[in-house]
């Protein structure tokens, strides 16, 4: 797959204006974590109001239980507070937030034995099927202003493993580059990609199955 | 792939294995020419440049924004505690002063009671002239411990 414009996943050339605006964030987000350490008044506060979005779209997307994403949520910015002196202002700091609450929301996975990929394996065998009608152009103006056929999609992306859930979250709304997701994830970028891509096939196959379309075929409804 | 910025000690292995399927390098290259295909028409609907009916409703409702369960309050909340936790409470900055008067008192007592003659070297000190120098270095500490905040103490948030 290659890169894309808007998401660029090499790291930026360096000395043009991308790298200026990148050096300016970092050097804002250094100021920010460095106030919040020292204790000026309102940068912490500032600090959480920034990312408090970010930390909530990665814990939600993995652990679905509200109350216990507000938990974890909370328990992500004491965890950042305590270790901000380990924030080197080398990373964007919402790479590294974000990568605090991931790991958080693993670890409250883990204590509730829950399998962060397990159900993307289990459609493996459907990937055939999603790429054969994929391939397909599927015409749903008609239905698109159809409210029950968004509520099917929208259960759809619910009914996605975390992992991929929370991939295109981070990718469709926070619009992160696939090279940061890497960052906060720890996933390859081409695995991110690879994740993006079939959960992107399933739905579309859900998508097809709403519209009463079968999901297994490759033929587009006849006329 | 290792961030640069990794707080390390408070970050797990991630606890759950993944796939060895999943966790090769990179899967790119097992996409053949239609997977790129239809990757390619997936992003142009993401980005409104393309794809069709399909996969600009499935862009679009990945798109919309979820709802953020926080409390409105839930940053000045937060900040609240963090400084709490910074700032020893006054209670026991005046228990633990009152502990230490206490303390040098029950000292004091205990020296004097044995060895008397403690006391009349203490009283002799006490009345000697300023120019034996400790009582100007007592007063030169106090005025640096006046003007100096402490170093425990927290700027105070308004």
């Amino acid at each position: 797959m290659s890169d894309d414009p808007a998401h660029p996943q090499g790291p930026a050339p360096t000395g043009g204006p991308a790298q200026a605006v990148l050096d300016s964030d970092l050097a804002t987000d250094r100021a920010l974590a460095d106030a919040a350490r020292a204790g000026m008044p309102g940068a912490f506060e500032r600090l959480v109001r920034t990312h408090q979005r970010l930390v909530w779209h990665v814990v939600q997307r993995l652990v679905r239980d509200t109350e216990d994403t507000r938990e974890l949520c909370q328990e992500t910015f004491l965890q950042v507070h305590r270790h901000l002196h380990q924030y080197r202002g080398e990373s964007r700091l919402a790479t590294w937030i974000g990568r605090v609450a991931y790991h958080r929301a693993l670890r409250h996975l883990e204590r509730k034995r829950l399998d962060l990929v397990a159900l993307a394996d289990e459609g493996d065998d459907d990937t055939e099927a999603w790429l054969a009608q994929a391939a397909d152009p599927l015409d749903l103006e008609a239905q698109v202003a159809d409210a029950q056929l968004q509520r099917h999609l929208q259960a759809a992306i619910e009914a996605l493993p975390p992992l991929p859930r929370l991939l295109l979250t981070l990718y469709h709304l926070e619009e992160l580059p696939i090279a940061e997701i890497a960052q906060i994830t720890g996933v390859a970028a081409g695995t991110i990609k690879s994740h993006l891509f079939r959960a992107r096939l399933r739905l579309r196959a859900t998508l097809a199955q709403a519209a009463g379309r079968p999901a297994d075929s490759a033929t587009p409804p006849e006329e | 792939m290792t961030p640069p910025d990794t707080p390390r000690s408070p970050m797990p292995a991630p606890p759950v294995p993944v796939q060895p399927a999943q966790t090769s390098p990179d899967q790119t290259a097992s996409m053949n020419e239609r997977d790129e295909a239809l990757w390619q028409r997936q992003e142009a609907a993401r980005l409104g440049l393309g794809g069709d009916a399909a996969d600009r409703q499935i862009a679009q409702a990945l798109a919309q924004p979820l709802p953020v369960g926080l409390p409105p309050d839930f940053a000045a909340r937060l900040a609240r505690e963090v400084a709490l936790q910074r700032a020893p409470s006054p209670a026991f900055e005046w228990t633990l002063a009152g502990l230490a008067v206490a303390l040098l008192a029950l000292a004091a007592g205990v020296v004097l009671h044995l060895d008397p003659e403690l006391a009349t070297g203490a009283t002799t000190a006490l009345a000697a002239p300023a120019g034996n120098g400790w009582l100007l270095w007592l007063a030169v500490a106090l005025a640096a411990a006046a003007i100096r905040p402490s170093p425990i103490r927290p700027p105070r948030h308004p």
